[in-house]
């Protein structure tokens, strides 16, 4: 009974922010002050969200806007943990690759909307690159750190033992990386929703950057917040899928 | 032709571009199948003479040599058991054993692994995660990993200083009757005087830094050994003397 009750506090304590955050925005629409094409009121913002799931125009952006985001995120995690590797393990591929990490490093990805368009045109394959280099240097970043910070004493013990390479990498390295990679397949994973929504606000016509776009032409601002609060919510899904898997992977 | 062969021996480390002495004149050999203890100050450098000897530390200058090879980097031949246990957190006991053989053969290895747990009392523990031991467990495991490629040469660095004086006796006896089985060579760092005539044949006394070797002393007591007899104590009060008269 104890333990349930803590378990309560600690799940008020986490949702607590957000229901008075919501409670102050109801009162102020109680109030009459809001100008609802500058904040509509939630019951408004609800209304249209039930509405939209309801024509399935919702259901068809996020798929879209998913789609692209676990393209680019696969293809961004795949290279980042490979090429992190290498960079971690080599010194001679840090120093050959460091400079022009750190260079594009900083260029946020909508810099490279132009350029992405004229390389790739305005179809998918331009979106699911700017997604990638979203996510790509954040998790290539994190990967080699965490090869590169390795515990001195535990290489120790391979080296006594006079361990083949591979077998140190796989089983000593990598393990020992594990939680790196993980913040980086987390953050990486934030990065790649930013991107997607950033490469559909300049040129699609699907999608939940679009949908949020397209509103704001029209003024109705309650569409505008239902997709800013989707792409919280599926990052929020996400990223709790990506912690429950770091769990049951990083066991000790 | 003696089995380690440690030939003037100096060593320097490099501290923000000043550079003081480590070692100083280190000159003495080892016999095979000898229990060496190296007793001295923290700081003395007789942990970094252990590394060197590992292999670990390459930068001296005079030479280090095991059975007429000088030591260029580490091997396997030379097994080590650190202060700390070093155990991998995500692999359990059978695997930590494991990981340094190099035998393909399924059963083989497994045969090994049980053999050493056996050995250093773990037997029971197999599938434990080293977050689940105590230090005294872990630094078991720590030791049969050293011994499980039957290294001809056993390096210990300080292995029980962080334990509890139940838990290191206990290992003390543990140590003492694999050495008492194996008569393999085996160099030990210590601080813990009782410890060191318990253990060896021979006591490298250290003096303050640089480490200089200030007297050897023979033992001589029976493998069985008596804390409590007066040889023993006599052992103690020479090396205890040794260390403090002059220091």
């Amino acid at each position: 009974m104890k333990h349930l009750t803590k378990k309560t506090g600690y799940f008020v304590e986490y949702v607590a922010l957000v229901i008075m955050i919501l409670a102050v925005w109801m009162m102020l629409e109680k109030q009459g002050t809001l100008n609802p094409v500058i904040l509509p009121a939630p019951d408004k913002v609800f209304e249209t969200f039930v509405s939209l799931l309801a024509k399935q125009t919702l259901i068809q952006h996020m798929s879209v806007s998913l789609a692209r985001v676990l393209k680019g995120y696969i293809l961004a995690s795949v290279a980042g943990i490979i090429l992190g590797i290498v960079i971690g393990l080599f010194e001679h591929a840090r120093r050959f690759t460091d400079l022009l990490i750190q260079i594009i490093k900083p260029i946020p990805p909508i810099a490279w909307i132009p350029l992405v368009i004229l390389w790739f045109g305005i179809g998918e394959t331009g979106k699911v690159f700017l997604i990638f280099l979203g996510g790509f240097f954040t998790i290539l970043i994190n990967v080699y750190d965490g090869i590169r910070q390795a515990d001195v004493k535990l290489l120790e013990v391979s080296k006594v033992a006079e361990t083949p390479f591979f077998t140190h990498v796989f089983k000593v390295i990598i393990p020992g990386a594990a939680p790196n990679i993980f913040t980086g397949l987390r953050v990486g994973l934030s990065s790649c929703w930013m991107c997607v929504v950033a490469a559909e606000l300049v040129s699609s016509n699907t999608g939940l950057g679009f949908m949020i776009m397209n509103a704001r032409q029209f003024g109705q601002t309650d569409t505008v917040i239902v997709g800013m609060i989707t792409i919280g919510v599926i990052g929020k899904v996400m990223d709790s899928i990506i912690r429950a898997v770091e769990k049951k992977v990083i066991y000790w | 032709m003696a089995y380690i062969e440690l030939k003037n021996v100096n060593k320097y480390f490099d501290n923000n571009g000043e550079e003081f002495q480590v070692l100083k004149n280190i000159d003495f050999d080892i016999n095979k199948g000898e229990f060496i203890c190296f007793v001295g100050a923290s700081g003395c450098g007789k942990s970094t003479l252990l590394r060197s000897i590992a292999g670990l530390e390459v930068k001296y200058e005079g030479t280090i040599t095991v059975d007429g090879k000088e030591i260029k980097k580490p091997e396997k031949q030379r097994g080590m058991v650190f202060q700390e246990p070093r155990l991998f957190p995500w692999m359990n006991v059978s695997q930590n054993i494991g990981y340094v053989l190099d035998t393909k053969d399924k059963e083989e290895k497994k045969r090994k692994v049980s053999e050493f747990i056996n050995m250093v009392g773990l037997r029971g523990f197999e599938t434990a995660l080293p977050k689940e031991l105590s230090g005294g467990m872990a630094q078991r495991a720590g030791i049969a990993r050293a011994l499980a490629n039957e290294p001809e040469v056993l390096l210990m660095d300080e292995p029980f200083g962080a334990l509890d004086a139940l838990t290191k006796i206990q290992l003390q006896q543990t140590v003492r009757r694999i050495h008492n089985e194996s008569h393999q060579t085996t160099i030990m760092v210590t601080h813990d005087i009782e410890e060191a005539v318990y253990l060896a044949d021979k006591i490298v006394i250290f003096t303050n830094r640089p480490g200089s070797i200030r007297k050897i002393i023979n033992v001589n007591l029976p493998e069985d050994r008596d804390r409590n007899s007066l040889e023993f104590v006599n052992v103690r009060k020479k090396v205890f003397d040794a260390i403090t008269i002059s220091a």
